[in-house]
């Protein structure tokens, strides 16, 4: 059944409910008068009965005293004078038991037996009359006589009075009882429960009402609550996407969204977006919140590299996620930007020292080809030319390394993610500064105990720009150092945590002033002299680790510094249009 | 004479002074290649005095000045008769005193000026009278 139909039918259920209610109480109400008037009409009867049987009585004494009279003096009129008399006792008597009020009395059919035969002797007497008296002395005789004759008549008549009298005073008594508002209590009562009911009903109503309203309330301000939270995400300058977590299904995108992916939120790309967004989730110590970081290849071809947070919300009536991310790639690009100006910066620094490292085979080579000439002039065409020839291949070959260095390190980066060989980057890293160090005099302590299949996932030759970003720090802190503090060292090492692998880069020059400790991750904090060091280089360091899902801190340990850079270990080989 | 054109070569880069040993004994030059300021040390503490000494500037152990400085306090007759210095750093600092050697080359510096400029000292040693 339809809700709508279910409704319909309550209603109808409700409306003969209370037709009924109001019928029967009605009814009740009608029943309990007519009862009344009925009960009322009884007593009346009862009471003209008593008058019936009075009026009898009265009739009798009237006649007796009329035949008394006769008896005594005989008037002339005493004929009509009785007559009337006779007539009317003979009516009352008929009416005691004839009429309907003589039927009211109490046990008058006991009487009707005694009191019949009168009738037929008043009639007799009435008969009698028409003729004409006796003389005097007959007639007051038979006058006489009839007074004897009717005497039981009236002994009946006192009898049925009493009784009738006895019976109306008991009928008075009650009357009397139920008299002074007492009849009129049971409906009374009726009508007080009823209105009772009524008003409970009523309050009933009108609490249900009360709650439905606020219900009503609470949802219009749900809706509105709703629809402004809709308003503003729609606003937001960010991809925002709400998604059930159990199915992963899109249930709602925003217009920066849209335009980043489709407006449709059945597009299969969004399937790719949450899948992405969750595996590079990553829990917020202390927060709700999850982070995420990844770089998303979009359905028009283009990467985009995006930043932001799960939240679970409350849409549409059940729990899910909110997925907001801010789109960085031009962020990233001039983040990119700022790490390539700070490589050419190191690269600019460390140009002398790479042009004495050319400098060196280009030497070799100019000694060989000038000996190699001689021998070739001298005739001497033979093995003493093919080993010059080779060496001085091998030395070109020397540049060729120095050179592709350079190119490779000058490499604008990308913001593409793919697993490396650690131990191989660290090792670039490190022999891109080799020269300066050994220029420089210092030390470089190597501790790098990795198997060649570890991979880490991230832009290789920005990790590179990290730990050489490091080394450049520690060789600059190693130059400014105060010499009392021993021969200068730096120890690279790598530690295996779990799934975690840590790479220390640490110097004994003195340690990191705890003044600018806490801000030296920060855009232009620097320690070193003004016109060395972009201030950018630790910055930019710690957002290319934070890429790589890990995270880069300083401490103080011994007489120096060492920074540790703590990523995840890529146990799979994954390109990123997997992970994406 | 000891003196007349001989050599002591010394350079890290064992390939390179060879190289410019090879090129200076096809010159008639009487040559010795050294790695390190420890064997030059120990060749000019034998007593044997060349015409020229011809050094690297950054050597692992010693600096090639340390090492024209100590050839410098030797005694005349064991003293090398022309100290020279050769670099493949870009920008050393104070070139303008050719960092106490008389001659400085910068790699990959012309054999030939390098020839010609010991050739001529040694014709000027020649001249002079004994």
């Amino acid at each position: 059944m339809t809700p709508r139909r279910a409704r319909l039918s309550r209603r109808i259920f409700t409306a003969a409910l209370i037709l009924t209610t109001v019928g029967l109480f009605v009814a009740t109400g009608m029943l309990y008068v007519a009862q009344d008037r009925q009960r009322q009409l009884l007593a009346t009867s009862i009471r003209t009965s008593g008058w019936v049987a009075y009026q009898a009585q009265l009739e009798y004494v009237k006649t007796s005293a009329t035949l008394d009279l006769g008896r005594e003096s005989l008037p002339e009129d005493i004929v009509d004078r009785l007559s009337l008399r006779l007539e009317l006792l003979y009516s009352r008597i008929g009416a005691l038991y004839g009429s309907q009020d003589g039927k009211a009395l109490p046990g008058i059919e006991a009487y009707v037996g005694e009191l019949r035969p009168y009738e037929a002797t008043i009639s007799g007497f009435l008969a009698r009359l028409e003729q004409p008296l006796p003389p005097d002395f007959a007639a007051k005789r038979m006058l006489s006589s009839w007074r004897a004759e009717l005497a039981p008549l009236g002994e009946t008549l006192q009898k049925i009075l009493e009784r009738s009298v006895v019976y109306n005073e008991a009928v008075y008594a009650r009357e009397r009882e139920l008299a002074g508002g007492v009849t009129m209590m049971p409906l009374l009562l009726m009508f007080l429960s009823g209105s009772g009911l009524i008003a409970l009903l009523r309050l009933q109503a009108q609490r249900d009402r009360d709650r439905l309203d606020d219900v009503l309330a609470a949802r219009r301000a749900q809706a509105v609550v709703e629809s402004n939270f809709r308003a503003a995400i729609e606003s937001m300058p960010s991809v925002i996407v709400i998604f059930d977590p159990v199915v992963q299904r899109v249930s709602f995108v925003n217009k920066h969204a849209a335009e980043l992916i489709d407006p449709s939120p059945h597009h299969p790309a969004w399937q790719r977006l949450i899948s992405a967004a969750l595996d590079s989730g990553k829990e917020v110590p202390g927060q709700s919140a999850v982070a995420v970081n990844l770089a998303f290849s979009r359905p028009d071809g283009l990467i985009s590299s995006l930043r932001g947070s799960f939240y679970d919300v409350t849409w549409e009536g059940r729990t899910q996620r909110l997925l907001a991310l801010a789109d960085v790639t031009k962020i990233r690009d001039a983040e990119l930007q700022v790490m390539q100006a700070a490589k050419l910066a190191t690269l600019g620094e460390m140009a002398t020292a790479i042009a004495h490292e050319a400098n060196q085979p280009l030497a070799v080579i100019r000694m060989a080809v000038t000996n190699a000439k001689r021998l070739y002039e001298n005739g001497e065409v033979g093995e003493a030319l093919n080993a010059k020839l080779t060496r001085i291949s091998d030395q070109v070959e020397r540049v060729k390394r120095i050179t592709d260095q350079v190119r490779r390190y000058g490499r604008m980066g990308s913001s593409i993610q793919e697993p490396f060989v650690l131990k191989e980057a660290i090792g670039l890293a490190i022999s891109f500064v080799a020269e300066q160090y050994r220029a420089a005099g210092l030390r470089l302590d190597i501790d790098v105990d990795l198997p060649l299949d570890l991979n880490v996932v991230g832009e290789q030759t920005m990790f590179e720009q990290v730990i050489v970003n490091l080394l450049v720090n520690a060789r600059d802190a190693c130059e400014s150092r105060q010499s009392n503090l021993g021969d200068p060292i730096v120890t690279v090492r790598t530690v295996l945590e779990g799934n975690n692998v840590a790479i220390q880069v640490e110097d004994n020059a003195g340690g990191i002033n705890p003044a600018v400790m806490n801000r030296l991750f920060e855009p232009f904090a620097t320690t070193k002299p003004a016109g060395k060091g972009t201030g950018l280089g630790l910055s930019v360091s710690r957002n290319i680790v934070r890429d790589m899902n890990g995270d880069i801190i300083a401490q103080n340990v011994g007489s120096g510094a060492r920074f540790t850079v703590r990523l995840p270990v890529a146990m799979a080989r994954m390109s990123v249009e997997e992970a994406a | 004479m000891n003196r007349d054109r001989s050599i002591v070569i010394c350079d890290d880069e064992l390939e390179l002074a060879n190289e410019i040993g090879e090129f200076f004994q096809s010159h008639g030059w009487r040559v010795s290649v050294c790695g390190t300021a420890k064997d030059v040390r120990a060749i000019l503490s034998r007593g044997f005095a060349p015409l020229c000494l011809l050094t690297d500037l950054r050597l692992k152990e010693e600096d090639g000045t340390e090492l024209i400085a100590f050839a410098r306090t030797l005694p005349p007759a064991l003293r090398p008769g022309v100290c020279a210095l050769i670099t493949g750093h870009a920008a050393d600092p104070a070139v303008g005193d050719n960092l106490g050697a008389d001659l400085l080359y910068f790699k990959p510096a012309d054999p030939f000026d390098i020839l010609a400029d010991l050739e001529r000292y040694a014709e000027r040693v020649a001249a002079q009278p004994a």
